[in-house]
């Protein structure tokens, strides 16, 4: 019994750590530099989205963009698995979930209604 | 809005100029550089098209789509000069009046000569054409009188 309790909290422990390290690693600026979408794209559309495009992130959970991806400004939540990103827009209160498919210190990778986009962390 | 909200949104647009290029294909209709900005069922629609005829069909087809209520036809007739058509005025024997519209209702704003050569610029509404002539005027006349040379 003592070393099932002992799993169940090893576990606990790894899931919540494995999120801290994801949300440490999610709070910077972001460059975006990919786009790849389910329907093709002009490769002029695309150009124009990537301009000056960034994604920040901060640590008390805020979140803004810039340049052609959209600009807006809200709040965001990091699930405890560190799988999916909320995020809630301060312009109209509109709320959307992203999957993280990457999240490493240098790279980002978020896919929201089939369409992904690749971020490079700002040095 | 969200984190790539502009993303999102070009894609949904594309995907509905491609879902109307289709409708426009099964139409027989072809539009070169479409673009179609759809708000809340008013479509504005934009590129270049052979000849208004083609313009007007492209906008009938979008029109009878479901949910559209409008269809704004901004659909612009090619430009053919650099294409540089020479076409021979096809008179019995008397000059081709050059009118200032696509219709005998208009004044005449020249004259081509019967058997010479014009240019011609764009294929308008009711198989009228706008021409240029050697002697530099511009205008519109009768298809009929026209052929290819």
């Amino acid at each position: 019994m003592k070393s099932i309790l002992s799993l169940i909290c090893f576990l606990a422990f790894i899931i919540v750590s494995c999120g801290n390290n994801q949300a440490k690693q999610l709070a910077n600026t972001w460059q975006v530099t990919n786009i790849e979408t389910s329907t093709d794209l002009a490769d002029s559309v695309k150009t124009h989205m990537l301009e000056n495009s960034e994604m920040m992130f901060t640590k008390d959970g805020n979140y803004t963009t810039t340049g052609g991806v959209g600009a807006d400004q809200g709040s965001y939540t990091l699930d405890k698995e560190g799988k999916t990103i909320s995020t809630i827009s301060s312009a109209g209160k509109t709320n959307s979930v992203y999957t993280i498919e990457k999240l490493t210190d240098e790279e980002l990778v978020l896919e929201n209604s089939g369409n992904t986009v690749t971020c490079t962390a700002k040095k | 809005m969200g984190l790539f909200d502009q993303v999102n949104k070009a894609v949904v647009n594309q995907q509905q100029v491609n879902d109307y290029s289709a409708v426009l294909q099964k139409a027989g209709v072809s539009v070169q550089g479409l673009k179609i900005d759809n708000s809340g069922g008013k479509l504005t629609i934009s590129g270049t098209v052979t000849d208004d005829q083609t313009g007007e069909k492209a906008a009938a087809a979008l029109k009878g789509q479901s949910g559209i209520s409008e269809v704004i036809n901004l659909l612009e007739t090619e430009d053919l000069t650099a294409r540089n058509i020479k076409m021979k005025v096809a008179t019995k024997e008397s000059n081709l009046n050059i009118r200032k519209g696509p219709g005998t209702s208009y004044d005449i704003v020249g004259k081509a000569a019967h058997n010479s050569v014009v240019q011609l610029i764009k294929r308008m509404y009711n198989d009228w054409y706008y021409i240029k002539t050697e002697t530099g005027i511009e205008g519109f006349c009768a298809r009929n009188f026209l052929t290819e040379v």
